[in-house]
């Protein structure tokens, strides 16, 4: 049996982010775990000029699936799609599947252009020529593609089916939904003398993910005299210039309100160590992955009380729900609640999430 | 003028993927893989087409939703020869459909040309992670880094 890993986001990436992340955990897991006597794992992009970089990018070099050589899409018995990729060849892939009954298998992991696409911007060519759509029908282009192709489609949580079966749409696979999870369970703390209580936010920063109400939240906790630090740990994203500017011109920046950008995983991992209490305040998303690598690291976190971040039941979450001074008064409460040690193996991890992808597939 | 009506003709559903959000219509072809939208007027029509409604009670219909409704029959008859050549529509039985309520999915107002726009080629549209990958524009605005 042989299973092709679209690999043409990939082929694009130059950083470790998000998708790419997740795209690489799923290749290395597919390898270690599908019997190699009955399955092969190989790449395949979909447009012959998708190249691959003459210079792979570091994250890509151990990727045991990405650097086997590019098959023709017609050499395999499943296709997986986990990318963000609408340039798909839908009459060749439709042939496939109606003379050879290829299977196809799609992850999507959101909808977030359609459902909220005042946080996303009008498409524009790379010539920077100004699409005639908007980038919520350009996403739909994306997701209707891959729900049309699919035999079997992966959501990574509850929410995001359930406001995909709100579209009423005709043409939806068998759905499954799989939660992702932290890329190493290491809930290891780090035991030195510290003063104060030390909090960490790991997220790009845009408007959705809520920056702006913790930071009020946390200036209303420094007015009460509470010595508490706020480290924000993500690139720079969109729309949030506003916030950016209040940001750097704080009071408090550089010295209880630090950024770091561009850190490596040891380093957010040392930060984690540092940490009691990390947030997810984003006020939607697919998945929410920061939820899991704040428990997993070790820390309490509090989570937005939305849809999508209640599908999960950890020791050491804690839920907010309202405005800054009711994330103030949480962030109070749960520093005093003590940190509850984990056994091993309570916080989901991408290596279960890909357990479950390989059964599936296996299933096909 | 065209020799047929729109009660003569039919999506094609077995070679193409169509679903309708919020007043705006996806058409992706699975024969040529090109996109199209239709959105606000040209949804609306291609739903009437869809449940068979004769074009002389299309006026009772959308004239209630649309003031301004005016279906010039040189750009109505442009509108489907275009889906007929890019086979979105077929020739199929005559329906009998008399009524239908059209979905309210979006806020009607101005009644404008049904047009439908065709992509087919998105490469540099279509490859950006919509969450990180992208520069300080936002998604799907890619880096250029």
């Amino acid at each position: 049996m042989r299973i092709g890993i679209d690999v043409s986001t990939l082929v694009f990436s130059k950083q470790l982010t998000g998708v790419e992340r997740v795209l690489t955990e799923i290749n290395r897991g597919l390898t270690s775990l599908l019997d190699s006597q009955k399955y092969e794992v190989e790449p395949f992009v979909t447009r012959l000029d998708f190249k691959k970089p003459e210079q792979i990018p570091d994250f890509l070099k151990s990727d045991p699936v990405f650097n086997k050589a590019l098959r023709p899409i017609d050499s395999f018995d499943i296709l997986f799609f986990g990318g963000i990729n609408a340039n798909l060849p839908i009459g060749e892939l439709m042939r496939l599947k109606s003379e050879r009954n290829v299977k196809m298998v799609a992850l999507v992991h959101d909808i977030l252009p359609i459902t909220h696409p005042e946080w996303f911007m009008t498409p524009k060519f790379a010539s920077g020529r100004e699409a005639s759509i908007s980038s919520r029908v350009l996403f739909q282009f994306y997701l209707q593609a891959s729900l049309s192709l699919a035999d079997h489609l992966i959501l990574t949580s509850q929410h995001v089916k359930n406001e995909l079966m709100k579209f009423r749409w005709n043409q939806l696979p068998t759905i499954s939904v799989l939660h992702l999870g932290a890329y190493k369970s290491r809930p290891v703390r780090e035991v030195r003398p510290r003063t104060g209580i030390n909090t960490l936010y790991v997220s790009t920063i845009t408007i959705r993910k809520g920056h702006a109400e913790l930071l009020s939240a946390f200036e209303i906790l420094w007015a009460q005299g509470l010595d508490i630090s706020l480290t924000l740990v993500g690139n720079r994203g969109w729309q949030i210039d506003d916030f950016i500017s209040r940001l750097t011109a704080h009071d408090e920046y550089g010295r209880r309100l630090l950024w770091r950008q561009g850190l490596s995983d040891l380093e957010a991992i040392q930060l984690y160590g540092q940490s009691d209490i990390s947030f997810i305040t984003s006020e939607d998303e697919g998945f929410g992955l920061a939820l899991e690598e704040g428990l997993a690291n070790g820390v309490k976190v509090i989570a937005r009380d939305i849809p999508v971040f209640q599908e999960r039941s950890f020791p050491n979450l804690f839920f907010f729900n309202g405005g800054p001074k009711k994330l103030c008064e949480k962030i109070l409460e749960v520093s005093t609640i003590p940190y509850e040690p984990l056994s091993a193996g309570r916080i989901r991890t991408m290596a279960d999430f890909v357990a479950d992808l390989a059964h599936i597939l296996k299933a096909l | 003028m065209q020799s047929f009506t729109p009660q003569e003709v039919e999506i094609n559903r077995s070679g193409i993927s169509l679903e309708r959000l919020d007043g705006e219509v996806v058409i992706i072809s699975f024969e040529t893989g090109k996109y199209f939208h239709l959105n606000g007027p040209g949804a609306d029509i291609l739903y009437m087409i869809d449940q068979g409604i004769p074009q002389a009670k299309w006026e009772a219909t959308l004239g209630k939703l649309f003031p301004s409704f005016r279906l010039e029959p040189v750009e109505f008859e442009n509108f489907l020869l275009e889906a007929i050549s890019e086979r979105l529509l077929i020739f199929g039985s005559a329906k009998t459909v008399t009524d239908i309520l059209l979905p309210n999915d979006y806020s009607r107002s101005e009644w404008t040309v049904p047009r439908l726009t065709v992509f087919d080629d998105l490469a540099d549209l279509l490859l950006v992670d919509p969450i990180h990958e992208t520069g300080a524009e936002g998604w799907p605005i890619a880096k250029n880094d």
